[in-house]
């Protein structure tokens, strides 16, 4: 994870809780990528898996919505809820 | 099969509602089990038939203001012959396996019937009410269930839902010869429950895989232990049960790839509710390159702290839009699934899906009103959120 702070070493970095598949987690980075979600969820991967993400409680502009490998990022918001599964069983 | 006469009938769709034992076959109305009084003064059922005409797609006027009449000669409630109804004795089949007896003849004060319900609801009150009179519980409107002829309907009993409903013009969108539900687990199997009560003619069901203990914690309706134990195959089982309803079923059991892809060639729609794997790419590559319609369905559902969450994906993929294919996963989920634990599925969430794809394939079709153009739909449990993507 980035540390924002480097050049201020007594000052803690932001942190902000997520949720990622119901298990809080801590993050400081002010954006999130899909693969970043993907590794917070800790799910297997391999050449062929293809994930579903999505996203609640996010930032006003857009609190709601999904996202794609190689899509945009996501600015984090403390509280926001996040989703990630291989949607692959019926 | 297009949708019956009477589903697009108003005068025969109002004596349907109206609980008359309505039915169509050998190109005649036939209302059924009307009571009247015979000449020993006993009430007795018979039946009340005219020749169907056609008008577009629909009914016509009757051709005549006479109906026939299949029972014995009916009588008022002293038992006298109702004379002046009676056009005469006949014994004849005025189509195969439909005998008639009797023939009567009653102008309106108008001079003609203004349409069958008109017709048919004015003899059979002349004659019913006799009946009525001796015995106050009988009625022609009995509400009773008709066998439909097969040339008639792919149910093997009347739609009245539809038509007491008044929704037959939006039920006629959803007519298509056949149709294949491709995976009867959990999703499938309730996507088969919610088609077979609308229009396809044949429904085409592929699994390979046996009905076990398990699968029935997951399946519509309560699959009796003694099936259990004679371990049918899933489409043989779902075949049966829903054969009672529909005539049009017909059960492959045996799984689809790229090898016999070419039994969804003549298929309208196509919901494919199977597990992701090498298999399920060979499918859409085939589909896509076949121009077929389809949805495509899939979960994925974890555990933690004793509380299951995950995400519902519904995609539709059509000729003129295939791109949200791009989300669908064809990684095998047994690769992973015993070590990690993610073999989820849960039976509410199945039949979420199975609506969801039932109510995308009829805003396709036109039955429903749609402003959403949607080609993904993602469903979160934990945040019950129904995400919209890929819209047109």
């Amino acid at each position: 994870m980035n540390s924002s702070s480097a050049k201020d070493p007594g000052h803690e970095p932001h942190q902000n809780t997520v949720i990622v598949n119901g298990r809080s987690v801590a993050v400081t980075d002010k954006e999130l990528t899909y693969e970043q979600v993907v590794a917070l969820s800790g799910l297997p991967t391999g050449p062929e898996a293809s994930f579903i993400v999505t996203y609640n409680r996010g930032h006003g502009d857009k609190p709601t919505g999904s996202m794609v490998k190689g899509g945009d990022p996501v600015k984090v918001k403390d509280g926001m809820i996040f989703n990630v599964e291989p949607t692959n069983r019926s | 099969m297009s949708s019956p006469r009477i589903a697009r009938s108003p005068d025969l769709a109002r004596l349907q509602s109206e609980g008359y034992e309505v039915d169509v076959r050998g190109g005649h109305l036939v209302v059924t089990n009307i009571p009247y009084v015979n000449a020993d003064g006993d009430v007795q059922r018979g039946s009340m038939l005219a020749a169907l005409t056609e008008s577009g797609d629909r009914a016509g006027k009757p051709c005549d203001h006479t109906v026939w009449w299949a029972g014995s000669q009916p009588c008022h409630h002293t038992g006298e012959p109702m004379t002046a109804i009676h056009n005469g004795a006949v014994d004849q089949d005025v189509a195969p396996g439909l005998h008639v007896d009797h023939r009567f003849s009653s102008k309106p004060p108008s001079g003609a019937y203004d349409n069958y319900h008109h017709q048919f609801t004015s003899y059979i009150a002349l004659i019913s009410n006799e009946a009525v009179a001796l015995d106050a519980t009988v009625t022609p409107r009995t509400f009773d269930p008709v066998e439909t002829d097969p040339e008639e309907s792919v149910h093997r009993y009347w739609d009245t839902a539809t038509t007491r409903a008044g929704i037959a013009m939006a039920n006629a969108k959803l007519e298509m010869d056949k149709l294949a539900v491709v995976g009867l687990g959990g999703s499938g199997a309730y996507v088969l429950d919610f088609v077979v009560k609308s229009p396809p003619g044949e429904i085409h069901l592929f699994d390979g895989d046996d009905l076990l203990n398990h699968n029935a914690f997951r399946a519509p309706g309560a699959v009796p232990l003694e099936t259990l134990r004679n371990r049918p195959k899933k489409v043989d089982y779902y075949a049966e049960l829903y054969g009672h309803l529909h005539r049009g079923l017909v059960a492959h059991p045996y799984f689809l790839d790229a090898g016999n892809a070419v039994e969804l060639a003549d298929m309208r729609f196509v919901f494919l509710c199977m597990d992701s794997g090498p298999a399920k790419r060979e499918l859409i590559e085939f589909m896509d390159s076949t121009g077929i319609p389809f949805v495509d369905v899939g979960m994925g559902l974890g555990e933690r702290d004793a509380s299951v969450g995950g995400i519902l994906r519904v995609t539709l993929s059509t000729p003129e839009y295939r791109e949200a294919q791009e989300k669908i996963d064809f990684a095998d989920p047994d690769d992973e699934a015993n070590e990690y634990g993610r073999n989820i599925q849960v039976i509410d969430l199945n039949a979420l899906c199975a609506c969801l794809a039932v109510m995308r394939w009829k805003r396709f079709c036109g039955f429903y009103r749609d402003y959403s153009g949607e080609h993904t739909m993602l469903f979160t449990t934990d945040t019950n959120t129904l995400l919209n993507e890929d819209t047109i």
